[in-house]
């Protein structure tokens, strides 16, 4: 399996031209949303080729939602693994959330109720998109704005506990955004850190970094259009020394797209960290570059 | 409340015409994430269309096309095909617009798809135009009829009444979409290529289409001479050698722009 590790960017058609002509050791690996590229010609085919050439691919899901009310469609599924394969992505990733409903796609993520019969439902759904792809899936908790109705008031905790339960029915894996347990956390007041302690770290795959929204009101969006605030960075600081082992860490820039020398400084920020805390990896990155 | 019941709830949450009385509470401002996502993507897919109809007049079109037919698929830029289907056919978003705002829809929509158009392998590389195999036209290429010059970038030529074919594609391996107005045999013959359940040489294709336009002349002709009590006229001119020239210069520039790649064996037989 392809050892993947270190910062990554996902792969988006605003950035690649910079992208291409960077020299930015620190970044490992790109990530790719298959919606955006497969069946399609042109630009994003040659990004893609290029792409493949130079960096490590995870492939991450925009709209399976596990706890959609869409059948899966069989040959969708076997082009999405067809692609999965192509790119030798050692896993694959998408949400924790109601992304369509009885073929009607929503075009984003909501949140999922924890109920025993929706947890089955979402065990359902990951076995079969793991069986179809043949690979892992990590499934990633999304951020959200509202709470299902007749949820708890324990909701987050609710979920870090389901979480563990529906890991391990889906023999599936973790995504952990860290960005979208900040922005939880802040909206819906609850301590972020508590969150990550209750959460099966074991399984955790793959992190996420970005940026959110600050509206005037303090309620926070998960726009991945902002660049990461401190409290941020110290959550993933928290959360890769409670983690311990070197694992992807994406920073997912969807849109506004800086300047890509602050980008780039955002990586190498997120990479300062991350060989801060994992010694062992820096140790290891730097016998590699000296030949041993 | 369970998962179903709770998923469906939704459904009219996202993509109502108005707010509606059971709008789960809270949830407000993912309906205008939502809507904000894709409209923000028809302004870019249709930026000259917006411009000509109006901001309001076109968000007010897309909120119609999202309550008639929410998204049925996950694939976001898939949508825009489908709501210039219905934009064409908004009389409220038409109805104060200039006459040819639907042709600009149109034209647009097809820029749209043709910039992501797959290409399809070519195992083995095609050869010349063999006029015994089957023609191979672009996978990119749209046939696109408009009654108005939309393709012009002036706006006031874009206006212009001037029914004619445009060509729209994408040359395999690159990125830029391009478009061209095809003489009228050359329209008519890619349409057949494009629509015969099974492939046919292009001499036979030719063949009838020079049967059909010689056809159809003769008959002008006639009723021509017959409505002007005609017994002589001078010669008409050769219409073979006119077809001739329009189809050998349509097909030689469709070559060299990357709209005919050339032409495979037909399945059975073998040079």
């Amino acid at each position: 399996m392809q050892q993947v590790e270190g910062i990554g960017l996902g792969l988006r058609q605003p950035l690649a031209r910079e992208l291409f002509a960077a020299d930015l050791p620190a970044l490992r690996w790109l990530e790719i949303h298959p919606e955006n590229y497969l069946g399609r010609g042109g630009q994003y085919a040659h990004l893609l080729a290029r792409a493949r050439e130079r960096w490590p691919l995870l492939t991450h899901g925009l709209t399976q939602g596990f706890g959609s009310l869409t059948p899966y469609d069989p040959g969708a599924l076997a082009a999405l693994a067809s692609f999965v394969r192509e790119l030798g992505s050692p896993w694959h990733s998408d949400h924790l959330c109601v992304a369509s409903v009885d073929g009607v796609y929503l075009h984003d993520l909501l949140p999922v109720p924890f109920t025993a019969r929706a947890i089955a439902h979402i065990v359902a759904r990951v076995r079969v998109l793991s069986d179809a792809l043949g690979v892992p899936i990590a499934v990633e908790p999304i951020s959200y704005y509202a709470m299902p109705p007749g949820a708890p008031a324990s909701y987050a905790f609710d979920e870090a506990d389901k979480l563990s339960e529906i890991l391990e029915r889906a023999d599936a894996r973790l995504l952990l955004d860290v960005n979208n347990v900040y922005v939880n956390a802040r909206n819906h007041g609850f301590d972020a850190r508590a969150f990550i302690d209750r959460l099966p770290i074991a399984r955790v795959v793959q992190l996420h970094v970005a940026g959110h929204q600050v509206r005037a009101d303090g309620f926070r969006i998960d726009t991945h259009a902002e660049p990461v605030c401190e409290e941020v960075y110290a959550l993933f600081e928290y959360t890769l020394r409670k983690l311990g082992r070197p694992v992807p860490v994406l920073l997912e820039r969807d849109d506004r797209f800086p300047p890509f020398a602050e980008l780039a400084a955002e990586v190498e920020r997120l990479d300062r960290i991350y060989r801060a805390a994992l010694p062992e990896t820096h140790a290891e990155r730097a016998g590699e570059s000296l030949g041993a | 409340m369970e998962l179903e019941e709770y998923a469906r709830s939704l459904l009219p949450l996202c993509f109502p015409l108005e707010r509606d009385a059971h709008l789960l509470p809270g949830f407000e401002l993912y309906r205008e994430m939502v809507r904000a996502r894709l409209l923000a993507m028809a302004r870019v897919a249709f930026r000259r269309s917006f411009a000509l109809l109006g901001e309001p007049t076109g968000s007010a079109s897309f909120a119609r096309y999202l309550a008639a037919t929410p998204p049925r698929t996950p694939i976001i830029r898939e949508l825009m095909g489908e709501f210039a289907t219905h934009l064409v056919r908004d009389g409220l978003a038409l109805a104060q617009a200039p006459a040819h705002a639907a042709d600009l829809v149109r034209f647009e929509a097809a820029k749209w798809r043709v910039a992501s158009a797959s290409e399809s392998p070519l195992a083995p590389a095609l050869g010349e135009v063999d006029f015994e195999g089957e023609l191979m036209l672009n996978d990119s290429l749209e046939l696109l009829p408009l009654e108005y010059s939309v393709a012009a970038t002036n706006e006031d030529e874009a206006g212009r009444h001037d029914p004619h074919t445009l060509l729209v594609y994408r040359r395999r391996g690159e990125d830029g979409v391009h478009w061209y107005r095809a003489p009228r045999l050359l329209a008519q013959l890619f349409a057949w290529v494009r629509s015969e359940p099974l492939p046919l040489p292009l001499a036979e294709l030719v063949r009838r289409l020079v049967a059909e336009r010689v056809a159809e002349r003769v008959v002008e002709r006639v009723a021509e001479r017959v409505v002007e009590r005609e017994v002589e006229r001078d010669p008409p001119p050769d219409e073979a050698q006119l077809l001739l020239e329009e189809l050998a210069s349509g097909l030689t520039v469709a070559v060299e722009r990357g709209v005919v790649l050339g032409s495979r064996p037909l399945p059975g037989l073998t040079k």
